[in-house]
C-alpha cells in the first residue's frame, strides 16, 4: 500500500488506523449493543438436584425481587449459563452427576461466565477439606445447610450488590466503547469523504476510496463501479485485490448479481452460494491476498436519486463482514457518492470553463515572415474560472500586424463575454485601418454605449510595421510594454497616462511611436504577471525586467521562461496572459533599396531587379522576369509621377523571394494627386495585369504598392488567353 | 540605304552593365524608299520617354506617316505605350499614319498586347510588311 502524506493533522490517516491495534476501527452489532444494557436483568441461579431444596432456596430469595433460574444438575446449570444472563450462583456442592465442584470449574473455565460469583450449599461445616476444594473451584462464599434465610439473602444481596456495580462499570465502558465506535464511524465517513476533498480529478478520488474503504473494513478486495458518459451499464473504476468483475468489461444494469443489486439500489452481504462467479475476475493486487473471496458486501453509490454505482469489498474469511458492517458502508457510501457526483460535476464545470477559454483567446496567432510571435495564458490558481485576460494578434496587411491585450475586470462568465465582445470590436477597428489610439478611443465608446458604468477594462494595443521598423502603442490603463533590444536593454515604452477604458470616453487615448530595429522582442502581459499581493509593483515590474534581460531568444521559450521566473504559487491569484513578439532581420537575400524619387532611379532599380532576380531567383523563366521588371518599374514611376512635389524626396523599393512567389513593394511617404491625363491609371493596370496579387494603401504617412507574383503559375492575363 | 542592321547599336542590356540615364536607349531615323523608319534601340521608360518623343517629332511633314520599329527594344513599359498613343494622336491630326513593328513574343510586345494598343494602332510582326504597308498608304495619298 503506497504511502500517503496527509497535510491535514486532524485527519487520521488509514495507515496509522491500520498499524495502532488500539485505534483499530471497532465495530459493535446493535444487539451486542442491547446486551450490555440489560444487565439490570441478571439473575439468580440456583442449582440442586433435589427439587424441594430447589423450593425452599426460592421461597427464600424471593422477597429480594431479582429473576430467579433453577437447574437440578450441574448440566442444566451450565446450559442455563448459556442462555441466561447471571449474577450470582448457588450451587450445591453434592450433586448427581456432576457435582458442585466439577461444575463450578467448568463454569470458571469458559470465558463468558469466568466472573460470575459462586456461592457453595454445604451440608457439613466439618468438611474442611471440600470447602478448602471449593475455594479452589472459584467460590467466593459458602452457606452450610440448613442455612438462615436472613443470612442467605443478606449475602445473595451482597452478590446481586457487586454484580450491580460491576455491571455498571461494564455497561459505562462499553457506553465508552460505543461512543468510540459511532466516532470512529464518523472518522470513518469523514475519512472517505475527505478524500474527495484532496482530489480533483476522478481517477485520483476512486482509487483513494477504494484503497481507504478496504482499509478501514479490512477487506481484501475492493472495487467501484461506476456508470460512464460513453457505455453503457457499470465499469471498474478502481479496485484492488481480486475484482469482482473483469477490468474492461461491463455490468449491465439489471442482469447478474452486481447488476440486479444496482437496479434495485440494495446493499447486500453476500456469502457461500449467494456469491456471484467471480473467475472473470483479475488479480490487480499487491499480492496480499490470502485466498478466493469467500464474502462480499455490495452497496449501491445512490445520489439525489440517482444511481451512480457499486461499491464492491471482498474478503477471504467468511465471516469477516456483518450487518453493522453492511450497515457501516452504506452510510459510507452515501458519502463516496457524494464525493464522486460532486468531482464529476467539478470536472464537468472545469471541463467547460476551459473549453470556454479556449474558445476565447486565438487557437494561433498570425504568421508574419518577419515578426514571431508566441503567447500564454494562465488561468488563476484559485478555483477553476473563467478569467477577463485576453490578446489577439491579426495581420493587417503584409507589413502591419496588430497585437493587443487586455484585461477586464472581474471572472466568470460575464467577464469572459465582454472580453470577448471588446476583442472583437478592437479587431473590427484595426482592420478598418485605425491607429491604436483611434482605436482604442472607438473602443471606450462601445464600451460606454454598451456596457454602461462600472465595467472597466484596460488594454494595451500595438501595431507593428515591419518593413517601416516602427511600433505605435496606444493603452487604456494597460502596464506598457516591455521593449528588450538586440543588445539586451530593457525598457518599458511608456505613453501618456490614460484611463481605463470604461471611466471617460471623452479623453483622447494617447499614442506613441518606437523605432523597432531586427532583433528586437516586445513583451506584452497583463498586471497578474508583476502585481503580488503586499509587495509593491515595482518589486514585479524589476522582477519581470531581469527576467526578461536572461530569457532566451525564442519567443515560446521566453514565454515559459518569463512564467517561470515571475509566477509563484502564492501569487497566481489571479489570471495572467503575455505575448512576445521578436522582430526578424528582413528576409534572407531581399533586396532593398532607397532611392531619389527622380525618373532616373528607375532604370537603376530595374537593373538592380533584374540581378537580383538572377541570383535569387534562377528557376523564373523570361517572361516573368521581363513582367516583374515591368511591373516594379510601374510602382516606381507611379511614385515619381504622383507622389511628390517638385522638391527632393526619396522612396523604397524592396524585392523579396516568399516561397514560391516574388514579392515586390514600392513605398513612399508622399501624398498621391490624384492620376493627370488620359494616361493616368495605366501604370496600375498593368502591374494588375502582371501580378497575382497588387495592393495598394494609402495612408497618411505615405503609399505603399505591393506586388505578389507566383512562379509555375501563369500570371491571370495568360490564364485569360488560354 | 539597306536593311536597318547595318547601323544597328548595341544596347545596353546587359545584365552587368549599370546604365547611365543618358544611353539607356537610342534612336535611329532611318529612309527606307521613302518611309521614315525610327528604329529604338535599348530600354524605354520614364527617364528617358521624353526624349525618345522628341527625337519621334522630327518626322518631315511630307511623309505618309513613320514606322516605329521596337524590335530592339529589351525593355519597354506603359510610358512606351503612353509615347506611342501619343505619337498615333498626333499623326492622326496630320492625316499621316503610325505602324509598329513590334515581333510577337518580344517583352514589348506583350506590353503592347496588355494595354490594348494592338487594337487602336497597327502592329507587324517586321519590318519589311512595314514599310510595304506605308508605301501603300503613300501611293493613296494626292501627290503634291
Amino acid at each position: 500500500m503506497p504511502e500517503r502524506v496527509n497535510t491535514d493533522p486532524s485527519l487520521e490517516s488509514p495507515v496509522q488506523a491500520a498499524s495502532d491495534p488500539d485505534r483499530q476501527p471497532v465495530f459493535v452489532s446493535p444487539a451486542a449493543l442491547a446486551a450490555a444494557g440489560d444487565e439490570r436483568h441478571a439473575g439468580i441461579l440456583l442449582v440442586d438436584d433435589h427439587k424441594e431444596n430447589l423450593a425452599a432456596l426460592r421461597a427464600v430469595l424471593e422477597p429480594l425481587g431479582e429473576h430467579l433460574v433453577s437447574a437440578e444438575s450441574g448440566e442444566q446449570a451450565l446450559r442455563a449459563l448459556l442462555r441466561e444472563d447471571i449474577a450470582v450462583i448457588l450451587l450445591d456442592v453434592r450433586m448427581a452427576g456432576l457435582d458442585g465442584l466439577q461444575t463450578a470449574r467448568i463454569i470458571r473455565a469458559r470465558p463468558r461466565t469466568r466472573h460470575i460469583p459462586i456461592i457453595f450449599l454445604t451440608a457439613q461445616v466439618s468438611e474442611v477439606e471440600e470447602i478448602a476444594l471449593a475455594y479452589a473451584s472459584g467460590a467466593v462464599d459458602y452457606v452450610i445447610k440448613p442455612f438462615e434465610p436472613e443470612i442467605l439473602r443478606a449475602k445473595v444481596s451482597v452478590f446481586m450488590e457487586l454484580s450491580r456495580e460491576r455491571g455498571e462499570r461494564v455497561r459505562q465502558s462499553r457506553a465508552r466503547a460505543e461512543a468510540e465506535t459511532v466516532a470512529r464511524t464518523v472518522r470513518t465517513l469523514q475519512i472517505l469523504s475527505d478524500a474527495a476533498l484532496s482530489h480533483l480529478e476522478m481517477g485520483g478520488l476512486t482509487a483513494e476510496l477504494v484503497e481507504r474503504a478496504a482499509t478501514l473494513f479490512q477487506a481484501d478486495s475492493a472495487c467501484l463501479l461506476l456508470r460512464d458518459e460513453n457505455a453503457p451499464g457499470l465499469g471498474v473504476h478502481a479496485g484492488r485485490g481480486v475484482l469482482p468483475v473483469a477490468p474492461d468489461s461491463r455490468v449491465m444494469l439489471g442482469e447478474g448479481t452486481f447488476g440486479r443489486l444496482a437496479v434495485e439500489r440494495e446493499a447486500a452481504l453476500l456469502v457461500g452460494e449467494e456469491l456471484p462467479d467471480l473467475a472473470g475476475g483479475a488479480d490487480t493486487a499487491d499480492g496480499e491476498q490470502a485466498g478466493p473471496i469467500a464474502s462480499l458486501m455490495v452497496v449501491p453509490l445512490v445520489t439525489s436519486d440517482e444511481l451512480l454505482g457499486l461499491i464492491v469489498l471482498g474478503a477471504v474469511a467468511e465471516d469477516r463482514f456483518d450487518a453493522a458492517n453492511l450497515e457501516l458502508l452504506t452510510l459510507a457510501a452515501d458519502r463516496m457518492a457524494i464525493a464522486i457526483d460532486h468531482v464529476q460535476r467539478f470536472a464537468h464545470g472545469r471541463q467547460l470553463v476551459e473549453t470556454l477559454q479556449r474558445s476565447l483567446l486565438p487557437d494561433r496567432l498570425p504568421h508574419h515572415p518577419r515578426l514571431e510571435l508566441a503567447a500564454r495564458y494562465l488561468p488563476s490558481g484559485l478555483a477553476p474560472q473563467i478569467g477577463g485576460d485576453w490578446y489577439d494578434a491579426l495581420e493587417l496587411d503584409r507589413d502591419r500586424t496588430a497585437v493587443m491585450i487586455g484585461d477586464v475586470v472581474g471572472h466568470g462568465v460575464r467577464a469572459a463575454t465582454t472580453m470577448s465582445e471588446l476583442r472583437n470590436a478592437l479587431r473590427a477597428f484595426a482592420v478598418e485601418g485605425h491607429s491604436p489610439g483611434a482605436a482604442l478611443q472607438q473602443l471606450d465608446r462601445v464600451v460606454h454605449a454598451t456596457f454602461g458604468p462600472g465595467m472597466i477594462a484596460t488594454v494595451l494595443f500595438l501595431i507593428i510595421d515591419a518593413a517601416k521598423g516602427t511600433v505605435s502603442i496606444s493603452r487604456a490603463g494597460h502596464p506598457p510594454p516591455a521593449l528588450r533590444s538586440a543588445g539586451g536593454e530593457i525598457r518599458f515604452l511608456e505613453t501618456g497616462n490614460t484611463l481605463p477604458l470604461g471611466i471617460d470616453d471623452r479623453v483622447k487615448a494617447d499614442e506613441a511611436e518606437y523605432p523597432v530595429n531586427p532583433g528586437d522582442t516586445l513583451l506584452l502581459f497583463t498586471d497578474g504577471l508583476v502585481e503580488r499581493r503586499r509587495e509593491s509593483i515595482n518589486t514585479g515590474f524589476d522582477r519581470l525586467r531581469d527576467a526578461f534581460a536572461t530569457a532566451p531568444a525564442d519567443v515560446e521559450e521566453l514565454c515559459d521562461y518569463i512564467l517561470e521566473r515571475t509566477v509563484t504559487e502564492q501569487a497566481s491569484h489571479d489570471d495572467i496572459a503575455v505575448l512576445a513578439v521578436r522582430v526578424l532581420g528582413p528576409p534572407l537575400g531581399a533586396l532593398q533599396l532607397t532611392l531619389p524619387a527622380k525618373a532616373a532611379s528607375v532604370p537603376l532599380v530595374r537593373h538592380r531587379l533584374r540581378v537580383w532576380l538572377n541570383e535569387n531567383v534562377p528557376e523564373l523563366d523570361a517572361m516573368a522576369r521581363s513582367d516583374l521588371e515591368v511591373a516594379w518599374s510601374e510602382a516606381c514611376t507611379n511614385v515619381i509621377r504622383h507622389a511628390y512635389g517638385p522638391g527632393d524626396a526619396m522612396f523604397q523599393a524592396s524585392a523579396a523571394r516568399d516561397g514560391d512567389a516574388v514579392s515586390l513593394q514600392v513605398r513612399d511617404t508622399g501624398q498621391w494627386r490624384p492620376p493627370r491625363g488620359q494616361h493616368g491609371g495605366r501604370g496600375i493596370a498593368l502591374m494588375r495585369e502582371l501580378c497575382d496579387e497588387v495592393r495598394v494603401e494609402r495612408r497618411s504617412e505615405g503609399t505603399a504598392v505591393t506586388m505578389r507574383r507566383s512562379f509555375g503559375d501563369p500570371p491571370p492575363s495568360r490564364r485569360g488567353r488560354q | 540605304m539597306g536593311g536597318p542592321s547595318g547601323s544597328e547599336p548595341s544596347a545596353p542590356t546587359g545584365a552587368d552593365a549599370v546604365p547611365a540615364a543618358g544611353d539607356l536607349a537610342y534612336v535611329e531615323i532611318e529612309d527606307h524608299d521613302g518611309v521614315p523608319v525610327a528604329v529604338i534601340s535599348g530600354e524605354v521608360d520614364i527617364s528617358n520617354v521624353d526624349d525618345i518623343t522628341r527625337r519621334l517629332m522630327t518626322l518631315p511633314n511630307f511623309a505618309p506617316g513613320l514606322v516605329v520599329d521596337l524590335r530592339l527594344v529589351a525593355y519597354m513599359d506603359s510610358t512606351g505605350i503612353s509615347m506611342l498613343h501619343d505619337l498615333a494622336g498626333r499623326l492622326r491630326e496630320r492625316s499621316q499614319q503610325l505602324i509598329v513593328v513590334c515581333p510577337p513574343g518580344s517583352p514589348p510586345r506583350r506590353v503592347l498586347e496588355l494595354t490594348g494598343l494592338m487594337t487602336r494602332t497597327t502592329v507587324v510582326d517586321d519590318l519589311g510588311p512595314a514599310v510595304q504597308a506605308m508605301r501603300h498608304v503613300a501611293r493613296d495619298l494626292p501627290s503634291g
